[in-house]
């Protein structure tokens, strides 16, 4: 639950305490500030020490003094746990489903830049890929965050083509040590992930995602599956997956593939281009090496 | 778990946090965030009705800043297109619609649909605050709702256990929330990961249903898969007062497998893979932090702290509310204490802040008071 408390105070980013009854109090949680001490209690606590305005005071033990000068000490809370007069509401802001749905119509603007009705993706062509194109070699930690980054990007979240303007350009290409920088293997030129992906794509070729050990670990955004497929990668090839990660990628009907011998990570290049053979004859019966692929003159075979 | 099983009754033992098990949710609850690609998904299973029953919760794009009034507007505004999609996909596939300003999704989970002995997923890690109710509940993803919604089994690593013995009973400045606080200090912000915690014992039964709540909620700090707390007279009456009696009469018909075996609690060692015991009647009142929800301190000692380290003495503000701790109870308790402020004619010193749980206890909560 991100319930984000921003405006109301702590403008000047400057060193403070705050306390609440909330469940996390990670650094910048709750006002985007890195210097406030954010501190968890229960309620009444959190009441208490809110009245003292003092983080030292111990309700138990201290008492408190009143502009009069009168000392008085807060006793225990009392609290009601079940309402006396039963709960009560008037207006819940509870819709039910309509009994029968079927002319429903969904609402969504052709227009709109956060929601886009989803294509069915285009099926396999039911032979071997040939002539992918390397997209990223991604070196090290590549976590769903890399590959379909959260913060601004999440307003897009209902809208596959804005958000796939994220894709992987959090993740570090092996060739320059840059981010959000691949060659465009058409044009020899230098480019964005996302941008040099809807290159291949309008040219009508497929490409590759090359990836490090434990690719796509965080969290479950199904994005991170849906992006690529949707630009037209052909499959990621990695050293490992995370499992929730591969299994996503599975699902938006992507090619999850992993070396079987790790060390061939070493052998890809800049300007592979990589076919994937044995596609037609993938059966789960020889479960290891279903594939080989070569790449330039090398052939590297998969699990 | 194993009642739970996709494919029926069970017919081997699995071997915990190791084996992938097919489970069969009996609900899907989605924030308003993670909704929209899980349903626009949806929407190409080419299904007439989600295969379970399911609700939106639009909390989460709300941001809170100025007041409930102000917010709440200003989202309707912002966010008007996404609201407009989820209420009209929700009507079309017969899914329950909760409207922005109707309350965060697991406070309303817990008032309107957590039952006990049932499994649940919901797309926020938070989902796991409604075991207060005795249901097996977890926190997915989006594609995972999807699924389920779709009609396929969703697949799931067998859970550790954690047994936590909870032995005499709270009093005083003691809530519910010290518990979890304790126990966070002591399995750190990873200690529960690719566990259940259970809790039990007497020290269990006596805490409501919506502290119950509040304990499993932050169990999603410390990593743990979902908490749960077995079926009893609480949860009973927590049922019975939130419009659910005849949920309550049915677990009360078949209390006895809706918690765990009596030699199970009497020899937790046999049975969990790790136990913790605390004792309600010695618990302190706890303060987390800061920066981290693991580093818990007893109030007796916070105060040393805080000067040792040199943290902040001066607190500009006090939260109270969110999904973890906005039930009634709760909202009591603060209040009695707030009260006291008052009647001694003393002004709060720093700023204070409530969010209530749901348009429910809000509205409950100012009925008290007119």
């Amino acid at each position: 639950m991100y319930w984000t408390v921003g405006k109301a105070f702590n403008r000047s980013y400057k060193k403070n305490s705050i306390v609440t009854s909330y469940n996390s109090n990670f650094s910048k949680r709750n006002d985007g500030n890195p210097n406030t001490h954010a501190f968890v209690a229960s309620p009444e606590i959190t009441t208490a020490l809110a009245i003292a305005g003092s983080l030292s005071f111990n309700p138990l033990t201290d008492y408190l003094t009143n502009d009069k000068g009168e000392k008085f000490k807060l006793e225990e809370p009392l609290g009601i746990e079940m309402p006396v007069k039963g709960y009560a509401v008037e207006d819940a802001g509870f819709q039910a489903p309509a009994e029968d749905g079927s002319k429903v119509e969904v609402l969504v603007s052709p227009t709109s830049d956060r929601l886009q009705i989803l294509e069915p993706f285009k099926a396999w062509e039911g032979t071997d890929l040939k002539g992918l194109k390397l997209l990223i070699k991604a070196k090290g930690k590549c976590t769903t965050d890399h590959i379909s980054m959260a913060g601004p990007w999440l307003k897009f979240r209902g809208h596959l083509d804005n958000i796939s303007n994220n894709m992987l350009i959090g993740a570090l290409n092996f060739f320059n040590e840059k981010t959000d920088n691949v060659k465009n293997q058409l044009t020899g030129e230098y480019g964005t992930v996302p941008g040099t992906q809807r290159a291949y794509k309008a040219a009508g070729v497929g490409s590759v995602v090359v990836g490090d050990e434990n690719y796509g670990e965080g969290s479950s955004r199904e994005h991170a599956a849906m992006e690529p497929r949707f630009l037209g990668v052909r499959a990621v090839l990695v050293k490992s997956f995370a499992r929730i990660h591969e299994t996503n990628l599975k699902k938006q009907g992507m090619l999850g593939l992993t070396f079987a011998d790790k060390e061939d990570y070493n052998k890809i290049q800049e300007d592979d281009s990589i076919d994937i053979i044995g596609l037609t004859s993938f059966a789960p019966a020889n479960n290891c090496k279903w594939f080989l692929t070569m790449l330039m003159e090398h052939q590297i075979p998969l699990m | 778990m194993y009642a739970h099983l996709w494919q029926g009754a069970a017919t081997t033992a699995y071997e915990r946090g190791k084996d992938y098990v097919e489970f069969a949710p009996d609900r899907v609850a989605m924030q308003d965030a993670t909704a929209q690609m899980a349903l626009l998904q949806f929407m190409q299973a080419g299904r007439k009705t989600v295969a379970v029953p399911s609700t939106v919760h639009c909390d989460h794009l709300i941001q809170a800043e100025v007041g409930a009034v102000e917010d709440l507007s200003k989202a309707k505004t912002q966010n008007k297109e996404v609201y407009d999609f989820l209420a009209s996909v929700s009507n079309k596939y017969g899914i329950g619609f909760w409207k922005p300003g109707a309350g965060i999704i697991h406070q309303v989970v817990l008032e309107q649909y957590a039952f006990p002995g049932g499994m649940m997923i919901g797309t926020d890690s938070h989902t796991v605050n409604a075991g207060g109710l005795g249901i097996i509940a977890i926190g997915v993803g989006g594609a995972d709702a999807c699924d389920v919604m779709a009609g396929l089994p969703w697949e799931l690593k067998f859970p550790k256990l954690i047994g936590v013995k909870l032995t005499g009973k709270l009093s005083g400045w003691t809530a519910s929330k010290d518990i979890i606080l304790k126990v966070a200090g002591i399995l750190t912000v990873k200690g529960g990961t690719g566990a259940i915690l259970e809790y039990f014992g007497d020290g269990a039964k006596s805490l409501s249903c919506t502290g119950k709540g509040t304990i499993c909620n932050m169990g999603a700090e410390i990593g743990a898969t979902t908490s749960i707390f077995g079926y009893d007279a609480k949860m009973g009456e927590y049922l019975r007062g939130t419009g659910r009696a005849e949920i309550a009469d049915g677990a009360d018909a078949i209390a006895e497998h809706l918690t765990g075996d009596d030699e199970v609690y009497a020899n937790p060692e046999s049975y969990f893979d790790q136990v913790i015991e605390i004792n309600l009647s010695e618990l302190e009142p706890h303060i987390n932090g800061p920066f981290t929800p693991d580093l818990a301190w007893p109030i007796s000692k916070f105060a040393d702290a805080v000067k040792v380290n040199g943290w902040p003495d001066q607190m500009e503000v006090g939260l109270i509310g969110s999904c973890t701790n906005s039930s009634y109870e709760d909202i009591t308790r603060a209040a009695s204490i707030a009260k006291q402020a008052s009647d001694n004619n003393f002004k709060a010193k720093a700023e204070f802040i409530i969010t209530p749980g749901s348009e429910q206890v809000r509205y409950t909560v100012e009925r008290m008071v007119t």
